[in-house]
């Protein structure tokens, strides 16, 4: 299974946010986080980040 | 040829007999985003549609201003592109590559059956009666009129609009100033894996301590902007060899006037030269840049905010924040304040706005930006509250259709960053698909009104919104019902904004 965590350098766009179909995502001053009980590991936000703060790692 | 007539110090230009070149159903103005949606939209309804662009290739700012990151909600016109930009290896993380959306852009428009007509400057509007009726353009075959039975103003600068006597608002209220300008330039030789795994993409991403050391230390002769805003990937290269090329947006210019040529031309000159410093500061300072080398600077420089124009509504800055649902929306937006500081550093991302008689720093999101508001007051959300009661914005924000229909003029209608708004509210309703999906909603509008023979402001905001949903559009039926559309919203697939 692939987990997603925003982990290199969130600029706090918003994009994932809008994008995540379960609202896994919420954003707060220091950026970008994905709750990962409610993640359904769909990867949609990995694509919508232009910045590349997502990575994936495998489980 | 005139002959040489002075009055009070100008130049008199004679009225003159000019060449018509033709006579159209709908004649867009601009070949950016908006422009794209307009004649695409207007020529696969049947219209007779003609595309006016000053430059030498379509995409605007998308394009040729190197803004290569198209976000918003992605539907109709818009997924089309993307999945067209896809399908050449030109798009990949929200980025795209500015030389392959050109030529996929060409081949959409002239498919839709689009005349286009490339480096031709609208100068000039044909107005009759309180309508507008075409437009007069210069190119290198001199100086020539247009016909239109409808004109849709996507130049981003609403230069139809202003030229047919529209009332127009340009720059923040209280001093009239524009948002800050940025040219985008581009670097290749970057090992962007490198970068990718750095310690300063982690902890700094956005530079503002790399700047600040900079600044400091002499390799930055002053903080052109005191973050980075973007740097993106360009898709469709060599990866992973440290040969990548990313597109940049960090110049910056301040107290802009993107409507002088005079200054436009000092923004140019200026950009080139933020440029020139920031690749050679960056090949020194940034891990994975040391072989990097300046590739280009855009062919457009990157006007944010100019002209808007006075629509039958203006969405308001608090509109914005408070994802107002309007009965005729035509779009979404799911962005925040994004204003680039008009007269210094830095991105501010909350308006003063006053709610109840009290003045209120709104956020949409709850960030700052660069800098916070007076005093180090709290920031409230649309609706005034703050601390543990302020709530993020969570549906996103719509577009009427009246913000597209100019308030005075019949004939026109108008689409991407010149909107009928609000300054605030611009600055949250101008992203690259949000431009193109005004777009598809103007030239749609237009095909509509010349089939019922009625006037823009006349045309049946349920009939239109119909016609958009049908056609791939987001009128935010994920979110809530538009009346009058009940029953076929159920039936729809809902897009996303990825
Ligand atoms: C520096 C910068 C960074 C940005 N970053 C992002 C981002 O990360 N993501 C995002 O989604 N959006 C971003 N944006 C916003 C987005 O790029 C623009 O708002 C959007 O592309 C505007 O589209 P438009 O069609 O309204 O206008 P434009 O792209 O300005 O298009 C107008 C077109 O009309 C033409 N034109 C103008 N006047 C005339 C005339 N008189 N006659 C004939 N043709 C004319 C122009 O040449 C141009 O092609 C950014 C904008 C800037 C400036
Ligand atoms: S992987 Fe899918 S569900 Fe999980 S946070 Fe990303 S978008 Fe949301
Ligand atoms: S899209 Fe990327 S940069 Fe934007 S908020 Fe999400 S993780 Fe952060």
């Amino acid at each position: 299974m692939k987990k997603y965590v925003i982990d290199r350098g969130c600029k706090a766009c918003d994009a994932c946010y809008w994008a995540c179909p379960k609202k896994a995502i919420y954003v707060d001053q220091q950026g970008a986080h994905i709750e990962q009980e409610k993640c359904v590991h769909c990867g949609i936000c990995y694509e919508s980040c232009a910045n590349e703060a997502i990575s994936v790692y495998e489980e | 040829m005139i002959t040489l007539q002075k009055k009070n110090g100008r130049i008199i230009d004679p009225q003159r007999e000019v060449p018509c070149l033709g006579e159209y159903d709908v004649v867009v103005v601009g070949g950016g985003m908006a422009g794209i949606g307009a004649a695409i939209a207007s020529a696969r309804k049947g219209c007779k549609t003609l595309l006016v662009e000053r430059e030498s290739a379509l995409g605007g700012l998308a394009t040729l201003g190197l803004v290569n990151i198209p976000l918003d909600f992605s539907a109709g016109i818009g997924k089309e592109m993307l999945a067209n930009l896809d399908a050449v290896e030109g798009h990949w993380h929200r980025n795209s590559d500015p030389e392959k959306h050109k030529l996929i852009l060409d081949r959409m428009v002239t498919g839709a059956g689009v005349d286009l007509l490339l480096v031709s400057h609208v100068v000039d509007a044909i107005v009759d009666k309180g309508r507008i009726c075409g437009v007069v353009l210069e190119n290198k075959t001199g100086r020539q009129a247009v016909l239109a039975s409808r004109v849709v103003d996507a130049s981003g600068d609403a230069d139809a609009a202003f030229f047919a006597g529209c009332e127009c608002m340009s720059g923040r209220k209280s001093d009239g100033k524009n948002q800050a300008c940025s040219l985008e330039f581009r670097l290749g030789g970057v090992d962007w894996d490198k970068y990718n795994a750095s310690e300063l993409k982690k902890n700094d991403p956005s530079w503002l301590k790399l700047i600040e050391k900079a600044v400091a230390e002499g390799d930055m002769p002053y903080a052109i902007d005191n973050h980075l805003n973007w740097v993106t990937h360009v898709p469709g290269r060599p990866q992973h060899c440290g040969q990548d090329e990313i597109s940049m947006c960090f110049a910056h210019s301040r107290n802009c006037r993107p409507l002088d040529a005079k200054d436009l031309t000092r923004m140019y000159l200026e950009g080139r030269e933020q440029a020139d410093i920031l690749w050679k500061f960056i090949r020194k300072c940034v891990p994975g840049y040391e072989n990097c080398y300046l590739i280009d600077t855009g062919t457009l420089l990157g006007v944010r905010e100019s002209r808007r124009v006075v629509g039958e509504y203006v969405l308001t800055t608090l509109d914005f924040a408070r994802a107002q649902q309007f009965d005729d929306v035509v779009c979404l937006t799911g962005h925040h304040y994004d204003l680039h500081n008009p007269d210094g550093p830095g991105n501010i991302k909350w308006a003063a706005e006053t709610i109840n008689g009290q003045t209120h720093y709104v956020s949409t999101h709850g960030q700052y930006g660069s800098w916070a508001p007076p005093g180090n007051a709290e920031l409230s959300d649309g609706f005034g509250r703050k601390g543990k009661d302020f709530q993020r914005k969570t549906l996103p924000s719509s577009i009427p259709y009246r913000s597209l229909v100019p308030a005075k003029i019949d004939g026109l209608l108008v689409a991407g960053r010149c909107l009928s708004s609000e300054f605030m509210a611009q600055a949250g309703c101008r992203l690259v698909l949000t431009c193109l999906n005004m777009g598809q909603a103007a030239g749609t509008a237009a095909a509509l009104s010349l089939k019922h023979d009625i006037q823009p402001r006349k045309v049946d905001r349920v009939e239109l919104q119909h016609v958009l949903l049908k056609d791939g559009c987001d009128l935010g039926q994920k979110y809530w019902e538009i009346p009058g559309l009940e029953g076929e919203l159920a039936t729809l697939e809902t897009s996303t904004r990825t």
